[in-house]
């Protein structure tokens, strides 16, 4: 399947107008606007990510509303609304592709009820994969960012797409939203690593995403099961620590940490115990990256990765 | 078996409750399907489910009921539990007490 990078900026551009169908893992998304902007950010940022086909049908539909030149000259924020027309967000030019990012996770979040979606990063090794459930700040991004680059291939870093009963793990491997001290950590540890822009001023700090490794997106119609289930927790001032967790516990947040736990009723509570059954479930106290991998390491059976 | 007063309420289980269970050792989760709600129950009311499996009890028959399961004489503090896990089950819409004699 082609990629995007394929297309000249002018075709990108052309496209766009038009309606571009980008691939993400398991969902088309549909991107329309005439601004320049839009085609920028893409052509910029999404160069390894599969075009769709035009007739494809698209799982959402994300449009960069037509600026006029008096709005443009006032420099107006910009506003992505979805299919229905409505305005959905607003941003600074300089802030495009976080709202593109966060527009995506919406049409997911809010219609891919076919899948049981956890809010977790999923990362895969040898067909097994490692799901990280996490409140904001529990340092999941962080941690997913640096083990994608230590031998596991990323599935996700926000969704964990749970197909059926079989728990078939689709992946949906996206840029990764790192938030403050998080970006200059993994740019330090990680130099061969791409990022988009910083983007001060967001709801959580500033945000830079990092692209995922090449080879991560060519695998992204890759499937995986679930092995293990590690519930971090980032506390610099804490010596770190593995403890076992009872399957009720992890059963009672998996189905809390569920995007749509309550809208699939039946379905969720079987899929999630059926998960809670395959799993190895952990939580994960850590005060820095090599720490986490090596405790990591020692439970997945794996070796450290250079 | 003590004679319930006959003013005592007796309980029994929602005859209209739909629920599936998941269980890991004396944790379970029974999911309503009438509701959609997910309820984790321990041990304890679980017991409470299975004495009114047969049709409707009084606290004294699910106190005997259970204290029999147990081997474990008659106390106050397990006789309260008993009230208090009838009491939440009631309100999850799990058991209902019925009129009385």
């Amino acid at each position: 399947m082609p990629t995007l990078k394929r297309l000249s900026f002018s075709e990108l551009h052309a496209r766009c107008a038009d309606g571009l169908n980008l691939r993400l893992g398991p969902f088309v998304m549909r991107l329309v606007g005439r601004d320049r902007r839009l085609a920028q950010c893409l052509y910029d940022y999404y160069p390894d990510y599969p075009l769709a086909p035009d007739d494809s049908f698209a799982d959402g539909e994300i449009r960069l509303l037509g600026q006029s030149l008096v709005a443009r000259a006032l420099r107006r924020p910009l506003c992505l609304g979805l299919e229905d027309g409505v305005p959905f967000t607003e941003c600074a030019p300089g802030a495009l592709l976080a709202h593109l990012e966060w527009a995506i996770n919406w049409c997911v979040a809010s219609r891919a009820h076919h899948y049981l979606m956890l809010h977790a990063a999923v990362i895969e090794r040898n067909g097994h994969a490692l799901l990280l459930p996490g409140q904001p700040g529990a340092g999941k991004s962080t941690l997913c960012a640096w083990l994608i680059h230590r031998g596991w291939r990323l599935l996700s870093d926000e969704f964990t797409l749970i197909r059926d009963r079989e728990l078939t793990i689709d992946p949906l491997p996206r840029l990764i939203p790192l938030k403050n001290e998080s970006i200059a950590l993994i740019r330090e540890r990680v130099p061969a690593a791409t990022f988009g822009p910083c983007i001060p001023g967001t709801r959580k700090g500033t945000v830079s995403h990092l692209s995922p490794p090449l080879d991560h997106l060519r695998r992204m119609d890759q499937t995986a099961r679930p092995r293990w289930v590690v519930f971090p927790q980032y506390d610099a001032d804490a010596s770190p620590e593995f403890s076992a967790l009872h399957p009720a516990e992890c059963f009672s947040q998996l189905t809390q940490n569920a995007f749509n736990y309550t809208l699939l009723g039946q379905e969720a509570f079987e899929r999630a115990g059926a998960l809670t059954d395959a799993v190895d479930a952990w939580r994960l106290r850590y005060c820095n990256l090599q720490q986490a991998e090596a405790l990591l390491n020692a439970l997945t059976g794996g070796s450290p990765t250079c | 078996m003590r004679e319930s007063p006959a003013h005592e309420p007796r309980w029994r289980a929602d005859p209209a409750a739909d629920l599936l269970w998941q269980r890991w050792e004396e944790a379970y989760f029974a999911f309503d399907m009438r509701s959609g709600q997910t309820h984790f129950l321990n041990q304890a009311a679980v017991s409470v489910l299975a004495a009114l499996a047969a049709g409707p009890q009084s606290l004294d028959a699910i106190e005997d009921a259970l204290l029999r399961q147990h081997g474990a004489e008659p106390d106050s503090a397990t006789r309260e539990a008993i009230a208090d896990t009838l009491r939440v089950m009631s309100s999850l819409g799990l058991v209902e007490p019925i009129p009385s004699r």
